[in-house]
């Protein structure tokens, strides 16, 4: 009888814990959202973006380089480098 | 009895559970973890007898290489966790060479469409107008993500010959001072294109990043000289968070950003006498994370996020989001805030001026109009 009411206790308790955990989510999601806005960065954010974005995509690329020069400093299959 | 059936049923509840969040993982092939793909040209035919190569990515090294099939087909048996591929076509092919998708893209069997070459000669000319024999030129494509594609030393001519997509990024690099110039968005015609690089008188400049709690390692630096109106060059902060940059003469314009998201970028104009000076000291602000969430109809949508420091007028290191959608950038108590898709087909995201709240910040894709 006792391990039948442990049993039971630990599951409410869980199907409890799940529930408190689902409701906290749903109030942080439910809290934050404002609305995207277009068009509103100015000029000076605008052009400095483009210029960000390119940068930072070339910085990435700077593993493929190394890559490239290990591939280069690598016996490589023959007939198989230009 | 009674126990035996509700046993039972707390079993059952907890293998739903397990089929729900572990078993995909826990069941997963081994084989899933293999690299696989295939090779083909731009009408979908596939290409035979072309090297590939696996890397792995944080090495930088080359772990494997091998050949396409008759179809066009490749596979890697050796995995890791973090691990790329590379295609190079021999140049009578008329092919460029490719990079399969990275790590966090490479999901399941890769399809690499090889794009027609064309035949780039550089020129590179160093500050005394001579042609500058050694420098490391480097050909770069830029469509989702930027890739090298093709890397050569300039010989005693000071000329080399890469292959080049039709629109390209070149840098060219002197080997001994790190002197770097580059040519942003170059039209490379069909019948192929030439280019003349001068590279100008150059100076080593080191200095140290620090954040309120001592020097930052990882942190990307970059120049821009006021002269040239170009990018200059850029490096990564080491563990004692030390960094070293070659630059032009002439007053410069230094950014400084945190991958980590836990500093706010920093802008800073630097005139010639501080940058003659024996160390520069770049002080960075804590900023607090938010984590962004790109989704489309509640699913995760891959998507890089950027934010807009308005004290430093700086943009943040571009955060990529992970497989739930999320990235975290670093803002103050007022940001702007920059989404791109990967996808084309879907609208940049922006905000401008928002106050920082806590939480998620949910932001919802619309398709481009």
């Amino acid at each position: 009888m006792a391990r039948r009411r442990r049993v039971w206790v630990s599951l409410c308790v869980a199907l409890l814990l799940i529930g408190v955990a689902r409701a906290r989510a749903t109030r942080r999601t439910a809290a934050s959202p404002p609305e995207p806005r277009a068009g509103v960065l100015s000029e000076s954010a605008s052009s400095a973006f483009e210029r960000a974005r390119r940068e930072q995509a070339l910085m990435r690329a700077e593993a493929t380089v190394e890559m490239l020069r290990a591939l280069a400093a690598a016996p490589v299959l023959a007939g198989a480098g230009p | 009895m009674r126990l035996g059936a509700e046993r039972a049923a707390l079993a059952f509840v907890l293998l739903l559970a397990l089929s729900l969040v572990g078993v995909p993982f826990i069941l997963r092939p081994r084989d899933m973890a293999a690299v696989r793909g295939v090779v083909l040209d731009g009408r979908g035919f596939g290409v035979p007898e072309v090297a590939v190569f696996l890397f792995d990515v944080e090495r930088r090294q080359l772990l494997e290489e091998t050949r396409t099939e008759a179809r066009g087909d490749f596979a890697f048996h050796l995995s890791s966790r973090d691990v790329r591929v590379f295609v190079r076509p021999p140049e009578a092919s008329g092919f460029l060479p490719a990079w399969g998708p990275a790590h966090e893209d490479g999901v399941g069997r890769q399809a690499l469409v090889l794009q027609p070459a064309r035949g780039l000669e550089l020129a590179v000319r160093g500050p005394d107008g001579q042609p500058l024999a050694g420098a490391e030129v480097c050909v770069y494509e830029r469509r989702v993500e930027a890739v090298a594609l093709d890397l050569a030393r300039t010989g005693a001519d000071g000329r080399a010959h890469l292959l080049a997509p039709a629109r390209a990024d070149v840098r060219v690099r002197e080997p001994r001072s790190g002197l770097a110039r580059w040519r942003f968005d170059l039209e490379v015609p069909v019948e192929g294109g030439e280019l003349v690089l001068d590279l100008p008188t150059g100076r080593r400049v080191r200095g140290v990043v620090r954040g309120p709690e001592g020097p930052l390692a990882g942190a990307w630096i970059s120049a821009e000289a006021d002269s040239e109106s170009t990018w200059s060059d850029f490096a990564t902060s080491a563990g004692d968070g030390g960094f070293e940059l070659c630059l032009g003469l002439g007053p410069a314009t230094l950014r400084v950003l945190d991958p980590t998201a836990a500093h706010l970028p920093l802008a800073r104009r630097l005139a010639t006498a501080e940058l003659a000076e024996s160390s520069l000291a770049l002080e960075l602000e804590r900023a607090t994370p938010l984590v962004v969430r790109i989704a489309r109809n509640g699913l995760p949508l891959a998507a890089r996020v950027w934010s807009w420091s308005g004290a430093s007028e700086a943009w943040s290191f571009g955060a990529r989001t992970d497989v739930a959608g999320r990235a975290r950038v670093p803002v103050g108590a007022r940001y702007g805030l920059r989404a791109e898709p990967l996808d084309p087909a879907f609208a940049p995201l922006e905000l401008w001026d928002v106050d920082h709240a806590a939480g998620t910040l949910h932001l919802e894709a619309s398709p481009r109009r």
